[in-house]
């Protein structure tokens, strides 16, 4: 009898959240801080190099806020002095095309409208590393099955230790539900109730669409604590085996960045700083400083970092769900198939209503029932788009 | 029901004894204060007056009586005070508010007379004593006669020395703290931890009044004839102190010089409902006021505004880097082995030092010399038993307790997604060895072993542990000399294995040894002398991190940071110095010296730049024990207390501490995998200074305390780091480094009840800590150089807890709790970096997380009170957090999907109710 109240007991506890409960909350500004964002990467290659400046904007907001109108210029130590110019709100790009170079030191300054100077420390090109590969492999990661790209450096200098990753990702879409033929009513009486129905051939084909996604996440690593001098089998990329992205064809093209030790910090504590990598244990938050400050105030908090950087950048790699023997992954959306007749005055209805109205498309015809489907299953244009990237192999 | 049978006792004796209260004397009293009107009487009736001197007030009387009655007159002068009388033969017995009873349990003293040389002819040798011994044994038959030593018809000595050992006559323990008074010629003396007293007796008849909580206040008649033992057990009676008189001599608080000291009633916490049943002797330290945690799930303690390394940790002797189970849920020290814990706050004693704050002193209890005995708990999470044997009885005894997980169930079927993959367990195990050579020689050994286990993700395990062995040999030279030498070492590990799918799999491990010799004296010089005088050395080894590769595919570098060596001297001196009645003071002084040591390199770097990896200008090698550096320096340690009244006392201490290891952490509270480090060329050992005063006042025969304590500490070199800070393996920590100053200043209020079928207390505590991080260099402020709150300033802090005694069998108990939340770094405005949202967060702890309350409540239910039974037994039913509040722990912000998003997370956000099963026999 008193095991049982034990037992009890421990079920009672157990059926509820104990350890760590987290819920999630709307952040509301407190009070704000207003402050320049300096986005501004310029590398080895040989191009418009680009500046983005922004502001800080309200916890609450949706809209970036940009710095616009602002004079924009690199000066190097060979007292070259690269300008900008602003091409859209907030992006600068220089007026010629340029390249980093090493040896040579690099600085930015900004002047924005109402009259305030910034400037960066003096930075150097880091040498070049290329990449050796990028590849994948059929991993389980924490219980969940999932394609790995991973990376592979060549072996760089002594110099090239930090290393910083973007990727840009495309995939091929291929709307399941598809007909050449758009459903055309005419003749319509009774609100809908009788109608001739004509079939058009589409002025195009929107069948197959492309994806492209850029990375958006830090990704960073370091061959510092490596035994070899470069990167080896780094995870780059995450691709759960249900993703609809490996449904036709995907590829992948990684840009390997070489850091300085600063950058690489400075970028790394942003990372962790929104990163929750413990539990019960929290990072002391605070105000990251990257190499940007005031002339006039050096209080000012000024966010960002000026990176000079040396960049590889990989061949792309593609690959679908085939290639590693696995059953098709869903497709973006739920298709919702409705098949009504025109027999029935409500189904004459609601094929009139959803056609017309709901922008559901037409997917086949036969013995009388018209099979319409959801715009997003019949025509990929309605969330990517048809045009076929330059770079796309098939 | 008592205190009514009490009366009518009284009022019975009273009839008995109206004889001698027809007694007449003729006296005047011509301005003069009753106990000076008392003393006349006494001379002028022949009656003889028991009282204690401090019971009468000032004030003046002037009166006459002419061939009144003794009891008339008594009525008269006592009338305006709260004194009672008792008229038994020729004796009259003065009680403060309580009446007297004149039989005492039967058995209360279960006396014997151990010095039998020539006890049976005393009478004839000493007709001097005829009378006196006559007119004991004749006046009150409840008091037993004892007689002590050998007369010796030519010795001229009219003092004598008695010593004995007073036991607990039903455990044979002896008792500690325990006060024998001669109250009449104002000699005292106090039983050390053996029980052992002694104490200056003139020759003759004298009454031995010995008082202590637990054993209530009894007196013995003793005859002495010479020196001689005499020892003897006695009861404990926690039962009966309403029915024994009268005032407890509990009065500590009042009486001692030390300032900001804080005991834990061990045996009284069983009534304290706890989370998950768990009897938790540090938890219910954070009910004091200036003891604090940063919250449910947060390791360590904050003492009085310092942070949770500055926190001397002592377990019998051995430091215990981390108290801590599963996060600080749970305490690493097992209850049933505990006997006492000093928390010293404000002043602490000079034979400690090396950290800031505090001394926590936890001394296990001594095993049972007697039989066989043990105390287990069974709760939802854990299982405890701790078992204790004689070897040889009286001598030697053993005693070893085991605590333990009974699997990682709990956090297996918590239906959460982050932590469902995890997994945690723990144990811990304690061993003790006493052994009491002979009177004068004791040893005792203890060993203590702790492990943690968790995983958060499928791919890492994070274990820590701690390993404490220490060896005390207790010696007394003589009556005025004692002294403890004392070998303790101590290790604290942790480790972490993570075995992921790529090519990165790693083994990470640290580790901090620590060895003490230390040798304490203890020299009573006099009464108003009371010499403690010692020194003590410690080394210390640390592995700061080992990095190796796990498999044969990780390309991990194997990479070990250099060991740390320290050693960290003292010597010290204290003297206990009653300059009066009212004045006590305590003087003590350390002079510590702490050396770092080779083999090792140190940078030295540019002082007109930041410290960084840039400023390097040289790299000095040093050999095996080559000294890097010294620093030391005098640690004052001074407290007094003056008493303004008897039961009222006003105390004032000065106290300064260095601390030269140091926690590395660069999270808002403390983690198990934080390591520590020595201080070295580039590190400066943390200073603090801390002025304290407090008042004390105890009322009603001392059943309440309360207490108002003030401070106000400043601190140096406290370590602080970077945001975002890299630790691990980490061979130039200082670039990262930011060294604060810190102040702390507070006002803490305690009242508390001891006794009666209500007890508990309430305190209250208002208490800052503010650090700042300047620097000449930019880089290298914070919050622009200004003083911001650290991270564990919470200035309001309520604790209550009560117990309501309803039975013998049943006891309700209720907690409540309330703190300002701590200080968080909040966002205050996010922006575009990289393609993904960031925040951009306000001054360091410039917010704060919402307040934090919460009500526990308990119920006891003890077995059934048969006489003949197997074991002991209580159920305890606790809810805590019965208003389910939900307590945010903390609050953070995470990038989902290039967007931030705000999280909050609270450890017991419902309700915990637990059931324990515990027992004894």
């Amino acid at each position: 009898m008193k095991l049982r109240t034990i037992y009890f007991g421990i079920l009672f506890i157990v059926s509820l959240c104990f350890i760590r409960c987290t819920e999630p909350f709307k952040l509301v500004t407190q009070s704000f801080q207003d402050a320049l964002v300096v986005e501004a990467t310029i590398t080895n290659e040989l191009k418009h190099q680009e500046i983005k400046l922004s502001r800080t904007y309200a916890l609450e907001s949706e809209n970036q806020d940009l710095e616009t109108n602002a004079n924009v210029r690199i000066e190097d130590s060979n007292n070259n002095i690269y300008n900008f110019h602003e091409t859209q709100s907030g992006v600068y790009l220089s007026n010629e095309e340029f390249q980093a170079v090493e040896g040579v030191s690099y600085q930015l300054m900004i002047s924005t409208t109402d009259g305030k100077q910034y400037s960066s420390n003096k930075e150097y090109l880091p040498p070049k590393v290329d990449i050796e590969k990028v590849y994948t492999e059929l991993v389980t990661k924490d219980g969940e099955e999932g394609i790995q790209v991973l990376v592979d450096s060549k072996a760089g200098s002594g110099d090239a230790n930090f290393f910083r990753y973007e990727y840009e990702e495309a995939y091929k879409i291929v709307a399941p539900a598809y007909s050449p033929y758009d459903m055309v009513f005419s003749n319509v009486t009774n609100d809908g109730l009788s109608y001739t129905i004509d079939f058009v051939l589409k002025p195009e084909d929107v069948s197959v669409c492309y994806g492209i996604n850029n990375s958006t996440n830090i990704i960073l690593t370091s061959s510092n604590s490596s035994t070899e001098n470069k990167v080896s089998s780094f995870p780059l990329r995450f691709i759960p085996i249900d993703d609809s992205r490996i449904r036709e064809r995907y590829g992948i093209l990684v840009k390997q960045y070489v850091q300085s030790a600063e950058a690489y910090n400075f970028y790394k504590v942003l990372r962790d700083l929104g990163t929750d990598a413990s539990v019960l244990v929290d990072n002391q938050p605070g105000f990251v400083q990257g190499n940007m400050f005031s002339q006039q105030d050096p209080n000012e908090k000024v966010i960002g970092f000026f990176d000079v950087s040396s960049v590889a950048i990989s061949k792309r790699l593609y690959f679908n769900y085939q290639d590693f023997e696995l059953d098709p992954p869903p497709y973006f959306y739920d298709c919702n198939y409705l098949e009504l007749n025109t027999v029935e005055p409500r189904s004459a209805s609601t094929l009139y209503d959803q056609v017309q109205y709901g922008g559901l498309k037409f997917y086949s015809y036969s013995n009388g029932i018209y099979t319409i489907v959801s715009r997003n299953c019949g025509d990929c244009t309605a969330f990517a788009s048809k045009i076929r990237p330059e770079f796309w192999e098939d | 029901m008592k205190r009514l049978i009490v009366t009518y006792l009284f009022f019975l004796l009273s009839q008995i004894c109206v004889s001698q209260n027809l007694q007449r004397v003729t006296i005047s009293f011509n301005n003069v204060s009753i106990k000076e009107a008392i003393l006349k009487l006494e001379d002028v009736s022949g009656f003889k007056f028991y009282y204690e001197q401090n019971w009468f007030e000032e004030t003046l009387i002037s009166k006459s009586y002419q061939d009144e009655s003794i009891g008339n007159i008594l009525d008269d002068i006592l009338r305006e005070t709260n004194i009672n009388y008792l008229i038994l033969k020729d004796r009259i017995i003065l009680t403060k508010n309580n009446a007297i009873i004149t039989k005492l349990p039967l058995d209360f003293f279960k006396s014997q007379d151990l010095n039998n040389e020539n006890n049976d002819d005393t009478e004839l040798k000493t007709p001097v004593f005829q009378k006196e011994y006559m007119a004991a044994k004749n006046g009150n038959t409840n008091v037993e006669l004892l007689t002590v030593g050998k007369e010796n018809k030519n010795a001229s000595k009219t003092k004598f020395t008695v010593s004995g050992y007073i036991r607990d006559s039903k455990t044979n323990r002896p008792i500690e703290n325990l006060t024998i008074l001669i109250r009449d010629k104002n000699i005292s003396a106090i039983t050390n931890e053996a029980g052992f007293f002694s104490i200056e007796v003139p020759k003759g008849l004298n009454t031995l009044e010995i008082s202590s909580l637990s054993y209530g206040q009894s007196s013995k008649k003793v005859i002495v004839y010479g020196s001689g033992d005499l020892s003897f057990n006695l009861e404990e009676s926690l039962e009966q102190l309403d029915e024994v008189l009268i005032e407890s001599s509990k009065d500590d608080n009042v009486k001692k010089a030390i300032v900001g000291v804080t005991k834990v009633d061990v045996q009284g916490i069983k009534n304290i409902p706890l989370v998950l049943g768990e009897r938790d002797v540090l938890k219910v330290a954070t009910t004091m006021p200036g003891i604090k945690t940063a919250g449910e799930g947060a390791l360590g303690y904050n003492v009085r505004g310092g942070k949770v390394d500055e926190n001397l940790i002592l377990f019998d002797n051995s430091v215990l880097y981390n108290p801590s189970h599963f996060f600080g849920i749970f305490s690493a020290i097992n209850p049933f082995a505990t006997g006492s814990v000093d928390i010293y706050k404000g002043s602490i004693p000079a034979e400690f030092g090396g950290r800031l704050s505090s001394v926590i002193d936890i001394s296990t209890k001594e095993a049972n010399m007697e039989k066989f005995s043990g105390e287990g708990n069974i709760g939802p999470i854990t299982g405890n038993l701790t078992l204790e044997t004689p070897i040889v009885k009286d001598k030697v005894a053993i005693m070893a307790g085991v605590r333990a997980t009974y699997s990682d169930w709990v956090l297996k079927s918590i239906s959460e997604e982050s932590i469902k993959n995890s997994k945690a367990s723990f144990y811990d195990a304690i061993f003790k060895y006493d052994h009491k050579i002979d009177e004068n020689n004791k040893i005792q050994a203890t060993g203590y072993l702790s492990n943690d286990e968790f995983s958060i993700s499928s791919d890492s395990i994070y274990s820590y542990g701690n390993r404490l062995a220490s060896i005390k040999w207790d010696h007394n030279f003589n009556d005025k000399n004692r002294s403890s030498l004392i070998l303790a070492s101590s290790q604290y590990k942790f480790n972490i294995l993570y075995e992921g799918i790529f090519n990165r799999n790693f083994d990470y491990g640290y580790s901090i040894n620590e060895t003490q010799l230390k040798l304490v004296a203890k020299y009573n010089y006099s009464k108003q002398h009371k010499f403690s005088y010692g020194l003590s050395s410690k080394l210390y080894n640390i592995q700061p991190g080992d990095m190796k590769p796990l498999g044969d595919e990780s390309i991990v570098q194997s990479k070990r940071l250099e060991r740390e060596k320290g050693l960290e001297s003292a010597i010290f001196i204290s003297d206990l110095f009653e300059v009066n009645d009212k004045l006590l003071l305590d003087i003590g002084f350390r002079y510590s010296l702490f050396a770092a040591l080779g083999k090792r390199n140190q940078n030295i770097y540019d002082v007109n730049q930041p410290i960084s990896n840039e400023s390097v200008i040289d790299t000095k090698v040093y050999s095996n024990n080559e000294v890097i550096k010294t620093y030391g320096g005098p640690e004052i340690r001074f407290s007094s207390r003056y008493f303004i009244t008897p039961s009222l006392s006003i105390k004032a201490g000065y106290n300064k501490t260095i601390q030269y290891s140091h926690l590395l952490s660069t999270n808002t509270t403390a983690s198990p995998v934080d390591s520590w480090k020595l201080s070295d060329l580039n590190i400066k050992p943390e200073r603090a200074e801390q002025f304290s005063v407090g008042l004390y006042k105890n009322f009603d025969d001392n059943s309440h305390e309360i207490s108002i304590e003030g401070y106000y500490k400043k601190m140096k070199n406290l370590l602080d780091f970077k945001t975002g800070a890299e630790l691990v393996l980490n061979e130039n920590i200082e670039t990262v480094l930011l060294p604060g100053e810190g102040k702390a200043y507070g006002v803490e209020f305690l009242i508390k009840k001891k006794k009666g079928q209500f007890n508990g207390w309430l305190s209250y505590s208002y208490s800052r800590s503010m650090i700042r991080l300047d620097s000449k260099f930019l880089s290298n402020q914070v919050n622009n150089g200004k003083y911001f709150s650290a991270n564990q300033d919470r200035p309001h802090d309520i604790n209550l807890i009560s117990n309501y005694k309803l039975t013998k069998r049943y006891s309700f108990s209720l907690n409540f709790n309330y703190q300002s939340g701590r200080p968080i770094t909040y966002p205050v405005g996010k922006y575009i970096y990289n393609g993904e949202e960031q925040v951009l967060y306000s001054d360091r702890n410039k917010y704060r997380i919402p307040d934090y309350y919460r009500f526990d409540v308990g119920v006891n239910i003890e077995g059934n009170h048969k006489n003949v039974k197997l074991a002991h037994s209580f159920w305890n039913i606790s809810v805590y957090n019965v208003l389910g509040r939900n307590n945010p722990y903390s609050v953070y912000f995470v990038n989902e999907n290039g967007e931030i998003k705000g999280y909050k997370s609270s450890i017991f956000s419902i309700p915990i109710p637990t059931i324990t099963y515990n027992f004894k026999f």
